[in-house]
């Protein structure tokens, strides 16, 4: 009688036990989801990328390509100034991401990345990326006919 | 027999506190978490709810551009720029704010304020000068007309419009 009134003892503390791991693991994966980037849409990044994709790049002397319209050429392996039209439009997105962000140790702002892939395969046209990855994330992407731009700006509040 | 009954119900009592104990703090931990993403997401808001006025002023007829199509960008036209700061006097109030600055960001260049005479070989337009107030910054396309020696584009650089508040 008494071994089996120990035995009912343990079964309960067990199942307290199982009880209590099973809120903790539960716990646990989602404090552990919640450390994932966090990517919000936001409006302002989105004017930001309209305002990159307007802007004109010089295709030799006698000619002015949009950033929007390097994308397509880049895509299609035609040339801007004699040189490979991927080529210039990294240069000068890279220029253009350096100049408008400030990555230094004050600014709310610690990384970006930018990605521009063909919408067919999802091959990588141009990939730049700067700074760090934090939890939190602005957002934003343009799809076109044949490719998608997508932009990611991390920032620590 | 009695005392062994009470001993128990005591002990279920504290498993119960325990346990109560417990989950109580999960639930504050929970909603202190939750309560930390809303004032961060409101904080967002605020400020992206700011940019967005300021690119509303920018997309103003007295700054914005003629050019059409699907972007959802704002444009400043740089002539009505050039144009509106030479005769600022005449709107200081109508915007209703301390001030209002205009720097090209890509091409970079030296921080050199345009003036009718250097126009287009500057970077920094104060429309509306001002030395105190919160500034909110937002990106536009600052374009003009750019007279190729066969044909006239139209050139746009990257700007950061800057309003005073």
């Amino acid at each position: 009688m008494k071994n089996k009134k120990a035995q009912e003892e343990m079964v309960g503390f067990a199942l307290i036990i199982i009880l209590i791991a099973v809120i903790f693991v539960a716990f646990l994966g989602f404090s552990l989801r919640e450390r994932q980037t966090e990517k919000i849409e936001s409006k302002e990044v989105i004017k930001f990328m309209a305002a990159v994709l307007g802007v004109s790049v010089k295709c030799g002397d006698y000619d002015l390509k949009s950033i929007e319209d390097l994308i397509s050429e880049c895509n299609n392996g035609k040339y801007c100034s004699g040189q490979d039209s991927c080529n210039v439009l990294e240069a000068s997105l890279q220029e253009i991401l350096n100049s408008s962000w400030n990555l230094q140790e004050q600014s709310p702002v610690k990384g970006y990345s930018l990605n521009i892939t063909k919408v067919q395969d999802k091959t990588p046209l141009v990939e730049i990326s700067a700074g760090n990855v934090t939890r939190q994330a602005k957002w934003t992407y343009q799809d076109y006919a044949k490719e998608r731009v997508e932009f990611v700006l991390y920032y620590k509040p | 027999m009695n005392k062994k009954g009470q001993l128990k119900i005591q002990q279920m009592i504290f498993m119960l506190i325990g346990i109560a104990l417990f989950f109580s703090l999960i639930g504050l931990f929970a909603v202190g978490a939750l309560m930390g993403s809303l004032n961060e997401k409101a904080r967002l808001a605020a400020e992206e709810n700011a940019v967005l006025l300021t690119l509303k002023l920018a997309d103003s007829p007295e700054f914005s551009c003629a050019k059409t199509g699907d972007n959802l960008g704002s444009c400043i036209d740089f002539d009505k720029v050039i144009h509106l700061k030479e005769n600022s006097q005449k709107y200081e109030k109508f915007w209703g704010v301390r001030g209002i600055e205009i720097k090209r960001i890509y091409p970079s260049g030296n921080n050199i304020e345009c003036t009718k005479e250097n126009y287009p070989e500057c970077y920094s337009i104060t429309v509306f000068p001002s030395s105190s107030g919160t500034g909110v910054a937002g990106f536009v396309s600052l374009c003009r007309v750019e007279d190729l020696t066969q044909k006239k584009e139209l050139k746009c650089d990257l700007a950061q419009i800057i309003v005073i508040y």
